[in-house]
C-alpha cells in the first residue's frame, strides 16, 4: 500500500473539507496550503486503476483502483507540477484525470495504455509534461530554468512527517519537502552520466518518502518492501549540493528580490502602445509594480 | 488583478503621484489587451524584453510586487498580495 501513498504524495491533496482530525500530516498540509494561499488553486479528481511489475516480481501486481481529489496549491511559479501523464513503473494502466482550475476544466484525461517499463527500481511513478496545459507554454514563454520555478510542498494523511517530491529532468534531480518547522528544504542532484535516462526535455515527478532525520549525506531513494532493490548508482547520481531553506523563513522563490532601501535598477518596459519607457522617468513618484502573467 | 484595479480606482482618485505598472512576463499583447477590456481595468499594462524586468528585480513567482518610493528606493516587496501593506504604503 505503500504506493497508494505515494500516489496521494504526489499527484494529490487530501480534501480540504475533509478528514479535520488533527493529525500530523493534515497540519503539515494546511500550513504548507497556507505557505502558498496567494497562489491560484487547481483542483483536482482522479481515478486510477493501475497495476505494476517491477525488476524480480515474477507476476504483475494488481494495485487496485482509487479514486482521489486534491486541491494544488502551488502553480505560481508558471509551472504547474501535474500536468501529463502517468507513466507508470509497470505496464497495463488505466487512468482518466480531470484538472480544474477557477472551475474550469483545463485538462481531462482517459486512457487506457501500455506502457514500457520505467528505468530503474524505483516505486512511484512519473508524470511527463506537457499535455498541452497552458501553465507549461508559460513555463517556456518564461524561459525559466528548468527547476528553479518550482516549489511544492505537501503531506499526504498516510505520511505524517517528511513528504518530499523529486523533480528530475534527464540531467538533474531536485528533491523538495519541508521539514518540521517548516522550512522549504531542498537537494539538488546532477547526473553525472545524461544519458542513462531518457533524452527528454520534460520534468519528471517522483514521490519520495524520507525519512525523519534527513540530511544530504544520507538521502538515498527506497525501494518498497518485497520488491528488488537496486543499486542507486545504476541512475548514475552524485550529490552535487545542498540547499536548505533559510532559517528567517525567506523561501526559495524570495531569495534574489531586491531588498527594501536598495536603489531600484533603471529598467525598461514596453508599453501597450510599443513605446519603451524607464522606469527612471518615473523618479518623484511612488511607483507599484506588479509582476504577473496571465498564461 | 481585481484587487489590484480596486485599490488603483481608490488611489487614483486621491493622488497623481502614484503609478501602478502591471509588468506582465510571457503574454501575447492580444491576450493582455484582452484581459484589460474585459475587466475595465484602468491600471496600466506594460510588457518588458524577455525577462529583462523581472531578471533585475529577482522575481521569481507571480505574482511578486514592488513599491519603489519617490526616492527610486524600493519601499516594499513581496510575493503574492497583500493588500494591507501595499496600501498603507500608498496612502503614506
Amino acid at each position: 500500500m505503500i504506493l497508494t501513498a505515494m500516489l496521494g504524495a504526489v499527484v494529490l491533496f487530501p480534501p480540504q473539507d475533509a478528514a479535520a482530525e488533527k493529525d500530523p500530516a493534515r497540519a503539515l498540509y494546511e500550513r504548507a496550503i497556507k505557505r502558498f494561499a496567494k497562489a491560484p488553486a487547481l483542483h483536482l479528481e482522479a481515478s486510477l486503476t493501475m497495476s505494476m511489475a517491477l525488476p524480480g516480481m515474477e507476476e504483475e501486481q494488481d494495485l487496485g483502483t482509487f479514486e482521489l481529489t486534491g486541491q494544488l496549491a502551488k502553480p505560481m511559479y508558471g509551472s504547474m507540477a501535474i500536468e501529463g501523464k502517468i507513466s507508470f513503473m509497470g505496464q497495463n494502466q488505466e487512468m482518466s484525470m480531470e484538472m480544474v482550475a477557477d472551475g474550469e476544466t483545463v485538462y481531462q484525461l482517459d486512457h487506457q495504455q501500455q506502457t514500457a517499463m520505467d528505468m530503474g527500481g524505483d516505486w512511484g511513478m512519473v508524470f511527463e509534461p506537457p499535455f498541452g496545459f497552458d501553465m507549461l507554454a508559460a513555463r517556456a514563454k518564461l524561459d525559466l530554468p528548468a527547476f528553479d520555478e518550482i516549489a511544492f510542498a505537501e503531506a499526504d494523511e498516510a505520511h505524517a512527517g517528511l513528504t518530499g517530491l523529486v523533480l528530475e529532468t534527464e540531467s538533474s534531480r531536485r528533491v523538495i519537502w519541508f521539514d518540521a518547522k517548516e522550512n522549504l528544504k531542498e537537494y539538488h542532484f546532477r547526473s553525472t552520466d545524461a544519458d542513462a535516462m531518457e533524452p527528454t526535455t520534460l520534468i519528471k515527478f517522483r514521490s519520495v518518502e524520507l525519512p525523519k532525520e534527513v540530511d544530504a549525506k544520507s538521502y538515498k531513494r527506497t525501494v518498497p518492501e518485497g520488491y528488488e532493490t537496486m543499486d542507486l548508482g545504476d541512475l548514475g547520481y552524485v550529490e552535487e549540493e545542498v540547499v536548505e531553506g533559510e532559517d528567517d523563513g525567506v523561501p526559495p522563490y524570495a531569495k534574489d528580490l531586491l531588498p527594501v532601501g536598495a536603489e531600484a535598477p533603471d529598467v525598461t518596459f514596453i508599453g501597450m502602445d510599443d513605446a519603451k519607457y524607464t522606469l527612471s522617468s518615473l523618479r518623484g513618484k511612488t511607483v507599484l509594480l506588479n509582476f504577473w502573467f496571465y498564461h | 488583478m481585481p484587487e489590484l484595479q480596486d485599490l488603483w480606482s481608490e488611489v487614483s482618485e486621491q493622488r497623481d503621484d502614484v503609478v501602478f505598472l502591471c509588468v506582465n512576463i510571457g503574454d501575447e499583447k492580444d491576450v493582455i489587451n484582452e484581459w484589460w477590456e474585459k475587466d475595465g481595468f484602468t491600471m496600466a499594462a506594460v510588457r518588458q524584453d524577455g525577462s529583462a524586468v523581472s531578471e533585475a528585480f529577482g522575481v521569481m513567482a507571480y505574482p511578486t510586487n514592488y513599491v519603489i518610493g519617490p526616492d527610486g528606493k524600493v519601499a516594499y516587496r513581496d510575493v503574492g498580495w497583500d493588500e494591507a501593506a501595499v496600501k498603507k504604503l500608498i496612502k503614506e
